[in-house]
């Protein structure tokens, strides 16, 4: 039943994703992605990170989201401005991602049904590695809560925690510098 | 809980942080017109006492590890260490972080405003250089990268009145957004095939491959995505085409950074990857042979770098492509890196580190040169340079070192730098690779003795349009300006003729690195 349901949304979640790079309309673009991350939402989910598909919800497709289109409002971009100003090189890049994609997710659905053969050590048959299990199989079992990820966030990954506090320090500062109105 | 961070391993680094906030303070608290020098200082100042600290202070973390943990170098913070080979690019970087700072004064001088806001951000992209010298798993070097990197797309738009300068800041976000995206999808690759995001967790699986089955795949698509993205910060084909540009529009001093400290993050990621991830992915395979991968890369970005660079005009371009043609030979040193076992591994990384530590001085020269010369004449073309000799012959001097350094010349620190790399390559039996990079450094040296030409065999031009009235007088130096040089013209032939204890020291970083485990 998990299984179906990742696929289901996971589908969802690239298909909007699909649809939001390809829409001609900025605003059309921008309801696709909130899509988008309803369907990542909906996959973490599955993977009990309660507090992720939360976060997810409430500051992605909620906050972020309204900051967009207020931002296509006030800019009242028009579909010509933007067919104009294309960059011929990106579908390239996109092609190479997807492709690099769609790649390693055939493999990964495939590992499930091959078999690894035996142990070189022991002889023994040995386990398919499945990448999707039913249950979780590999990993520290941690129930997504808040109060985990905090103990997670602020204990083992502190280092990456505060590095990150000092980049969007960074990024204000960027912000600041490149809108203000006169520098000089 | 009890968390004990062993936070004084990192000391020299928040010292740097401090540094940098405090450099944003001051620029709030001073009257405009008198924030420029106090803000450099600050800065100047904290990057100073972060390298003495590095000196003398004994910053080993593998002394220091919790008893009854078997592993040497253990992480005493998850995902980052403190060994000798981190305290080395800490050292390199901070001294590098001095220089830059010097040579930026002159730039920062003529800005009214935003003095805080660009040293902050300079100090921000140093502190996040200098922590990933010491990152273990694969979260702490994505977080470190992007810190280098954000602040990096910033500085190159700074001077947002220009049109270069934003085309440059625009270039480098979209292109290097993109880089980022693949390097993400390879960490997630990598998580999904081992679960962990720790090096040494990951090279344990990778010693065992078979038991990864079908899952190896995976494995190996996240390293060839790791891969471009480190290529991207390096500037390797065919991740370069941001970097004429980038380094053309982008302000000189912030020129000078990308081609010495965010060129040093690719640098120093690079190494880690390579000991701690690529070595063991080498041994492990089967059928993909990562060595010809990068051998190949190298020999097209060495190529590339120095046949394109004969034709330019302008300083900068011509110092970008030059360090796409010095990412070849980085390349080299790494391809050799891989292929080696432990005791060849030791001498790839010095070769390596000694690269490095060349290579950010020499770089330091040049820019501070060419901040010099744009300052007086507001160009980088090459009339500016026309007869430099004649006008000021010391700047004129520091140039033609920088520039014989950077082709290769004995006895400038550059040989030296090229040649142990060459070396630790014939020592793999790369002879080809090798020969590449011999010639390279003949069509290198044509490219750069013209422009030792221009300086010293042709009378200074006027009239030329790109070139303002005050051509024909001196260029002004001021008084860190004069330190740079003089710095830099010691440090390159001092590491050239003397370059004995310059090495050992590199060696000696570059063994705590093959023994962790």
């Amino acid at each position: 039943m998990t299984t179906a349901l990742f696929y289901v949304f996971g589908a969802t979640a690239l298909a909007a994703a699909l649809l939001a790079v390809t829409r001609k309309n900025a605003v059309a673009s921008a309801i696709w992605l909130i899509v988008m991350f309803f369907g990542l939402a909906a996959n973490y989910v599955l993977m009990e990170a309660w507090f992720v598909a939360v976060v997810q919800v409430l500051v992605y497709a909620g906050a972020i989201m309204v900051l967009f289109l207020f931002v296509i409002m006030l800019l009242d971009l028009r579909t010509e401005v933007l067919e104009s100003t294309a960059a011929p090189r990106l579908p390239a890049v996109g092609v190479i991602a997807a492709l690099l994609f769609l790649v390693g997710g055939g493999i990964a659905v495939h590992s499930a049904s091959l078999d690894p053969g035996p142990d070189p050590q022991t002889g023994e048959a040995r386990q398919a590695a499945a990448l999707f299990p039913d249950e979780v199989a590999t990993g520290p079992e941690i129930e997504g809560t808040a109060e985990n990820i905090g103990g997670e966030i602020f204990g083992k990954w502190i280092l990456a925690f505060e590095v990150t506090s000092v980049l969007l320090l960074g990024a204000i500062l960027g912000a600041v510098i490149l809108t203000k109105r006169r520098l000089t | 809980m009890n968390i004990d961070l062993n936070l004084h391993l990192m000391l020299p680094e928040l010292i740097v942080l401090a540094a940098a906030l405090a450099a944003i303070v001051t620029e709030l608290l001073l009257p405009a017109g008198r924030r420029a020098l106090p803000v450099a200082w600050t800065c100047f100042a904290g990057l100073a006492v972060a390298f003495v600290m590095l000196l003398v202070g004994d910053y080993d973390g593998r002394a220091m590890r919790v008893p009854g943990d078997a592993a040497e170098g253990a992480p005493l913070i998850t995902g980052w260490i403190s060994d000798g080979f981190s305290v080395f690019c800490r050292q390199v970087i901070a001294f590098g972080g001095m220089l830059l700072v010097l040579l930026s004064m002159p730039y920062t001088r003529r800005m009214d405003k935003g003095h805080g806001e660009f040293y902050g951000l300079l100090l921000f992209a140093l502190f996040g250089v200098m922590l990933s010298s010491g990152v273990s798993d694969l979260l702490s070097f994505f977080v470190c990268l992007e810190l280098v990197t954000i602040s990096a797309f910033i500085m190159a738009a700074f001077k947002r009145n220009d049109l270069r300068s934003a085309e440059a800041g625009l270039k480098y976000l979209v292109i290097g957004a993109a880089s980022t995206a693949l390097l993400l999808l390879g960490i997630g690759f990598i998580y999904g095939a081992t679960g962990t995001l720790s090096f040494d967790l990951i090279t344990q699986q990778l010693g065992d491959i078979e038991a990864l089955g079908p899952k190896a795949w995976l494995l190996w698509i996240g390293l060839a995505l790791l891969l471009s993205g480190l290529l991207f910060k390096i500037g390797g084909v065919p991740f370069q085409v941001w970097m004429p540009d980038v380094y053309q529009g982008a302000p000189s001093p912030v020129t000078a950074f990308l081609s010495t400290a965010s060129k040093g993050v690719g640098l120093i990621l690079f190494i880690r990857i390579g000991t701690a991830l690529l070595a063991p992915a080498e041994a492990a395979a089967g059928g993909v042979s990562l060595v010809a991968v990068l051998g190949t890369v190298a020999v097209v970005t060495l190529l590339f770098g120095t046949l394109a660079a004969i034709p330019q005009k302008n300083i900068k371009r011509l110092l970008a492509y030059s360090s796409i043609g010095h990412a070849g030979y980085l390349l080299m040193g790494i391809t050799a890196l891989v292929k080696a076992s432990e005791a060849g591994q030791v001498d790839a990384a010095s070769a390596l580190l000694f690269y490095l530590l060349a290579y950010v001085v020499t770089n330091a020269t040049a820019f501070a040169v060419i901040v010099l010369v744009s300052g007086s004449l507001g160009t980088h073309e090459h009339p500016a340079y026309s007869g430099l000799a004649q006008r000021s012959p010391f700047v004129a001097l520091a140039m033609c070192l920088a520039l014989l350094s950077l082709a290769g010349v004995p006895p400038m620190s550059g040989f030296f730098g090229k040649f142990l790399i060459l070396r630790a390559a014939v020592n793999e039996g790369m002879v080809f690779i090798a020969f590449v990079g011999a010639v390279g450094v003949v069509i290198s040296l044509y490219f750069y003795l013209l422009w030792i030409k221009e300086m010293y065999f042709k009378a200074p031009r006027e009239g030329a349009e790109a070139v303002k009235a005050g051509s024909l007088k001196p260029v002004p130096v001021s008084v860190p300006a004069l330190v740079v040089l003089v710095i830099g013209i010691i440090g390159m032939l001092g590491m050239g003729i003397a370059m004995g204890p310059f090495y050992d020291w590199a060696a000696q970083a570059a063994e705590s690195l093959a023994a962790a485990p």
